[in-house]
């Protein structure tokens, strides 16, 4: 009886995590509307950005159909939610194109979700661009049908190295990175864009992602007296570090990438994380910004009243890069026509500066730096 | 100086997996099965202690000893529903359903709090200080003397009191407590509590020093676990030692080794122990009765 | 002092004792007699409340049904069982294994010190060794540690489960001198379960010979001894 009992509440309770995000999605299609897939988290830990992600999408798609729409049809958006799973991606993507028949699709953050997604739309030829995902391998020449509106974190990791070596004139400069596929990637970048100014790296050191404490590793590395320590991971294990590199009297500057970018990073670490910084594609300052973006922050605030971060406006990029290979494929939306119309973009100004896709369908682009202030604010500082 | 440096350090991480490992040694030699939802008991320490004091804003002195009692009515709820109703199950199925209660913990606590990190105000300072090269935290030197001081006493508790030696003596042999007139039900539940009480602790010291999300049961009862491998299952100063020699090993695997096989260390610790005498570990020997 | 009426006990469908009745008077030893497997651990194991007996069992002892109450209560009413293969607590100290002996008289702090000098006196080699966990102490000193731990809750019946297996003959003699001692001088009640039945028979006034599960001759010790039957089959012939 009593086993009887638990089977049931584990049940339960698996069942309760299962349907935490159920998601709904429109289904009135009309025949001539062009229907364009969007896949993010829009639950779970990360629905924050899957929100973002939508409201981006939405703003470009509801300016394109009001600007009359492409050749003359309109945007018809069909949502689904991720989870931050790569199971649940596939399944969201699957559904997206066998049953409500997108002709192109929008998504998603996580990078593993992405990567999962992309042999779906692969074999199905469905043209993906992904507004978030940074994951180097996304972008794999094999794969003729991603286009990425995100900096890589092999355009971020460079940029930031250069900044740190040319901008601030540093030699001494040690990398800390998660070790996984994320962090390896950017630690490799980083050391050999070291390598290619003549510099050879102090320390560099591994992390486990989930690992609490990460004094050994700031430990070895403060014996090299580093002028900076470049820190390939996302906001928590960043904020860990400043705060143990703060504990440890560690002076260096910390920097990073896009994925240190999150309200959480200060809240978490406080006053340790003062002064880190990060890549970006997008800063939210309507006086430093270019007329696009400025623009696009206007009218961001206007719809939802709220300032855009940069997950909205690579979101919105995305749409409006999509846009340029939905209109030049026409009628007929071939995709291999869709990919070229995308492809043939080229110093494009969007919401997130000046964009070139390359023939891997990665944007290039300039990356920004910004720098965490006190009370959690960033400043661009370049 | 480094070398010390790296000791202070393993040693104030390795008195927290000692603790950890201690609950998982006092249920294996009551219960005869390695509970792997110790390490959850350590992230309900650490939420209960984070709502009290953080969010209802009682005053940390006061909110200890409260998440200590959250925590044990957790474990005692634990027991009840997932322990006492296996306890004549075979070794295998009562494992998996520790494993089954963990996942169920977690999943709960992530439904609760979401998958954000949380970091926890410092309870004895974190204001570092230097002494000669040293760098000294305070926090972590309490941890460290916590750790300890609370080893030494469940010792003291265990073989000085005689409430504590029938804990021993139920963990020894049921049915000789029981013609001792011991309440064995009574005593197997006592020890749950008392593993819960102490990873709650464990939990709670490492709150105020780490961030940690609702994955942090499974991150330090995985090291404690190995700790506990390490330190042969025995009583308390068993697990103790393999505490700090994993916490040690962990910080000088860094310095000599790479850091990139860091997070490996527990792994290979209970790989080798597991390969070296694995019939002990998977399941406590059952006695066969004579009929 | 103690009375088995009509006791059934089964192991799932297998029926171990068939209705079987034996009295234990008030300082008397008795003794059950019996091959292996014929059900002696049993009837010691059920009284003691270790198992589950059937309906229309009955226990009394000392005037109170214990039928169904579990070994932890039936202590306190004053029995001990030292049980087969002495179930000692092995990472206990000897004197810490007596102590738990004495674990429901902790409000008797004085009487349970007495006993265990007394105790100390009757087996003068535990003493020696009182600070030794009980794992390293020999097989005959695990046996005499199971009976003084038995003592030391101070019991009116005490009841032992094979005191002479995988002894030496010397040690076994010297488990019965004191066990007749004790009832002799303290007017101790005993009942004994054992193999060796010639032993047994020697002390007891008493004899039950159980068979497959049935009480087939009780007598007095010394007919039991004489009896040809039971020479024969327990006794090592002639």
């Amino acid at each position: 009886m009593k086993k009887k009992v638990l089977c049931v509440m584990l049940t339960l309770v698996m069942t309760a995590s299962m349907l935490a995000g159920c998601s709904g999605s429109s289904d009135s299609a009309s025949a001539d509307t062009i229907k364009v897939g969007v896949v993010g988290p829009f639950s779970g830990s990360s629905a924050m950005v899957g929100d973002t992600e939508r409201k981006g999408v939405e703003l470009a798609a509801n300016q394109i159909n009001e600007a009359g729409g492409i050749n003359g049809r309109q945007i018809e958006l069909i949502e689904e939610d991720d989870e931050q799973d790569p199971t649940t991606a596939v399944s969201a993507i699957n559904k997206l194109v066998s049953s409500d028949n997108v002709v192109a699709a929008i998504g998603t953050v996580n990078s593993s979700c992405t990567l999962a997604m992309m042999d779906v739309t692969e074999s199905s030829q469905i043209p993906l661009v992904t507004p978030i995902s940074s994951g180097t391998a996304i972008t794999d020449p094999e794969n003729n049908y991603i286009v990425r509106i995100q900096a890589s974190d092999e355009l971020q990791a460079g940029a930031i190295t250069e900044y740190a070596v040319n901008d601030l004139g540093y030699t001494r400069i040690a990398v800390m990175y998660q070790n996984d596929d994320f962090g390896t990637g950017g630690m490799e970048v980083v050391v050999n864009t070291l390598e290619e100014a003549g510099l050879e790296p102090v320390a560099v050191e591994a992390f486990d992602s989930n690992a609490t404490d990460l004094s050994a590793q700031l430990l070895t590395i403060r014996d090299q007296d580093p002028e900076a320590i470049i820190m390939w991971t996302m906001y928590a294990a960043g904020a860990t570090i400043a705060m143990q590199a703060q504990q440890l009297g560690i002076e260096a500057d910390l920097m990073g990438g896009g994925g240190l970018t999150n309200a959480q990073l200060y809240e978490l670490g406080g006053e340790a994380t003062v002064g880190i910084l990060n890549t970006q594609t997008f800063f939210a300052d309507a006086d430093q910004a270019s007329e696009e973006a400025a623009a696009f922050i206007t009218a961001y605030e206007e719809a939802y009243g709220e300032t855009p971060d940069s997950n909205a406006a690579m979101a919105y990029d995305s749409m409006m890069v999509l846009a340029e290979g939905l209109e030049a494929a026409g009628d007929e939306l071939n995709p291999d026509d869709i990919m070229a119309g995308m492809k043939a973009v080229e110093n494009m100004p969007l919401a997130t500066g000046t964009i070139t896709i390359d023939e891997n369908g990665d944007a290039n682009r300039d990356i920004l730096i910004i720098r965490l202030c006190e009370g959690g604010t960033y400043e661009l500082v370049k | 100086m480094q070398i010390l440096q790296q000791l202070i350090q393993g040693l104030s991480l390795g008195s927290i997996y000692g603790l950890v490992a201690l609950g998982y040694v006092l249920i294996y030699q009551a219960w005869g099965v390695l509970n792997f939802a110790q390490g959850e008991v350590c992230a309900i320490g650490a939420f209960s202690l984070l709502v009290l004091h953080a969010e209802l804003g009682m005053p940390v002195y006061a909110a200890m000893p409260v998440a200590v009692l959250v925590s044990m009515l957790v474990g005692y709820v634990i027991e009840f529903l997932s322990f006492r109703p296996l306890e004549n199950a075979n070794g295998t199925t009562r494992l998996i359903a520790t494993i089954g209660v963990s996942i169920c913990v977690r999943n709960i606590l992530r439904m609760i709090f979401g998958a954000d990190y949380f970091s926890f105000p410092t309870i004895f300072g974190d204001t570092p200080f230097q002494v000669g090269e040293l760098i000294l935290v305070p926090q972590n030197l309490w941890n460290t003397a916590i750790g300890f001081a609370l080893v030494a006493l469940l010792n003291l508790f265990l073989k000085k009191t005689r409430i504590g030696k029938s804990m021993r003596a139920t963990a020894q042999d049921k049915e000789a407590a029981r013609l001792m007139g011991i309440n064995v039900r009574a005593s197997l539940t006592g020890t749950f509590v008392i593993a819960s009480a102490l990873g709650a602790i464990a939990g709670m010291l490492i709150a105020p020093v780490y961030l940690f999300n609702f994955n942090i049961g499974a991150t330090i009862g995985t090291k404690g676990y190995a700790a506990a491998v390490l330190g042969g299952l025995d009583f308390a100063s068993g697990a103790m030692t393999g505490g700090i020699i994993l916490g040690i090993a962990e910080c000088l695997a860094v310095v000599f080794g790479s850091s990139e096989y860091q997070s490996a260390i527990a792994y290979i610790v209970l790989f080798l122990v597991l390969i070296l005498k694995p019939s002990e570990i998977m399941s406590k020997k059952k006695k066969v009765e004579k009929v | 002092m103690l009375q088995l009426n009509n006791v059934q006990v089964a192991y799932g469908n297998i029926e171990v004792l068939h209705k079987i009745s034996i009295e234990v008077k008030k300082g008397e030893i008795v003794t059950i007699i019996g091959a292996n497997g014929a059900g002696k651990t049993t009837a010691l194991r059920s009284v003691a409340g270790l198992l589950p007996k059937k309906k229309g069992s009955q226990i009394l002892f000392d005037g109170i049904d214990i039928t169904n109450m579990g070994a932890e209560k039936i202590v306190a009413e004053g029995m001990a069982l030292s049980p087969e293969g002495r179930h000692i607590f092995p990472e206990l100290t000897v004197e810490d294994n007596l102590e738990m002996g004495a674990y429901l008289r902790h409000k008797d702090k004085a009487g349970v010190a007495k006993d265990m000098k007394e105790v100390f006196e009757m087996f003068p080699r535990l003493e020696e060794r009182r600070r030794q966990l009980g794992k390293t102490l020999s097989g005959g000193e695990q046996q005499m540690l199971a009976i003084a731990r038995a003592l030391m809750s101070s019991p009116k019946l005490l009841m032992l489960d094979e005191p002479s297996t995988g002894l030496a003959p010397l040690v076994i003699k010297e488990i019965f001198r004191i066990v007749k001692k004790l009832n002799q001088t303290r007017g101790l009640t005993v009942l004994l379960v054992e193999q060796n039945a010639k032993m047994a028979l020697g002390v007891a006034d008493r004899g039950y010979v159980l068979k497959n599960g049935e009480i087939v001759k009780s007598d007095t010790g010394e007919n039991l001894l004489n009896d040809d039957s039971i020479r024969a089959a327990y006794l090592g012939g002639r």
